[in-house]
């Protein structure tokens, strides 16, 4: 390489240009921390496609744990992320349809997951009447709605995403479910 | 690639099953199949949940219905040791309950 041939200030630029090219995702843009190379206040995303099966859930878990590895985000905060990805995308698998698909999405205060199938109907998802028939969408859904200050679902013409976000620097806010539902959730299990 | 395992022991006239790895909708099965040879009338089963890398929504309804069986019977199912996320789980789920701090030598005192 011809660093030392006087033009150290552009070689210097070369090589930091290729250390940034070598940074920059490959294929799998779920091992990627992009979230550490970029400036504060700049949101970074990452869409992963999921498979449609039993594996889904795992995958989305790797996916969200490799983006959140460098964040700010306390253990317990990660560890809470990761249960509200796999809430949501076992929703997917189990109420939605095909394609599914995670987006994370990073900025300096909040980390938002979302997870999109392609059933735009939303009445599987149940948002304020947790004790309607849909018991095991309900159970998954009360857990996020513990989990987080804030989630939703919105639709479009062909999907539905479902979505939670995550302050990054909030105190745990979890506020667990309370002991009726148990009662209601195994009411509706036998 | 195995996110999944059990170990199954008997220690005084209880089955106490390790869990290792995770616990989601792929694998709530494997528990229910793990936990069934066991079950029985006045049967003890205890499930130490120190080996869980993760746990989900999708097991509680194996271990609901499991503990509703095995309560019926006059016996018992009880959770110990959880991992964090096993902590994280039961608490958020408001099943701490399953949980017991030592063997229970009384399963029928409750």
């Amino acid at each position: 390489m011809p660093l030392g041939t006087g033009r150290s200030k552009g070689a210097a630029g070369w090589v930091l240009r290729l250390f940034r090219r070598r940074r920059k995702p490959k294929t799998r843009m779920s091992e990627h921390p992009k979230n550490m190379i970029r400036p504060p206040g700049v949101p970074t995303t990452t869409v992963v496609s999921l498979p449609y099966d039993l594996r889904a859930p795992a995958r989305a878990r790797r996916s969200v744990q490799a983006v959140i590895a460098g964040s700010q985000l306390s253990e317990e905060a990660q560890a809470q992320l990761v249960l509200i990805t796999s809430e949501l995308v076992t929703n997917a698998i189990v109420h939605g349809a095909e394609p599914v698909t995670l987006t994370v999405t990073c900025d300096a205060a909040h980390i938002t997951v979302e997870v999109a199938d392609g059933d735009p109907r939303a009445d599987p998802v149940r948002f304020r009447d947790f004790d309607g028939p849909s018991g095991y969408g309900g159970r998954g859904l009360r857990l996020v709605a513990a989990l987080t200050e804030a989630w939703g679902v919105r639709t479009e013409a062909s999907s539905k995403t479902v979505w939670a976000t995550t302050k990054v620097d909030a105190p745990n806010t979890m506020v667990p479910m309370s002991p009726t539902s148990l009662a209601q959730i195994a009411g509706r299990l036998v | 690639m195995d996110l999944f395992s059990t170990k199954v022991v008997r220690v005084d006239g209880a089955t106490v099953i390790y869990v290792e790895g995770e616990l989601d909708m792929a694998t709530a099965e494997r528990l229910r199949d793990t936990i069934e040879p066991h079950m029985g009338p006045h049967q003890t089963i205890v499930l130490d949940l120190s080996g869980v890398e993760f746990m989900d929504s999708a097991c509680l309804k194996v271990l609901v219905l499991a503990r509703g069986q095995l309560t019926a019977d006059g016996g018992s199912l009880v959770l110990r040791n959880p991992s964090r996320s096993a902590h994280l789980l039961l608490t958020v789920a408001g099943v701490e309950f399953l949980l017991a701090e030592d063997l229970d030598e009384h399963p029928q005192s409750d």
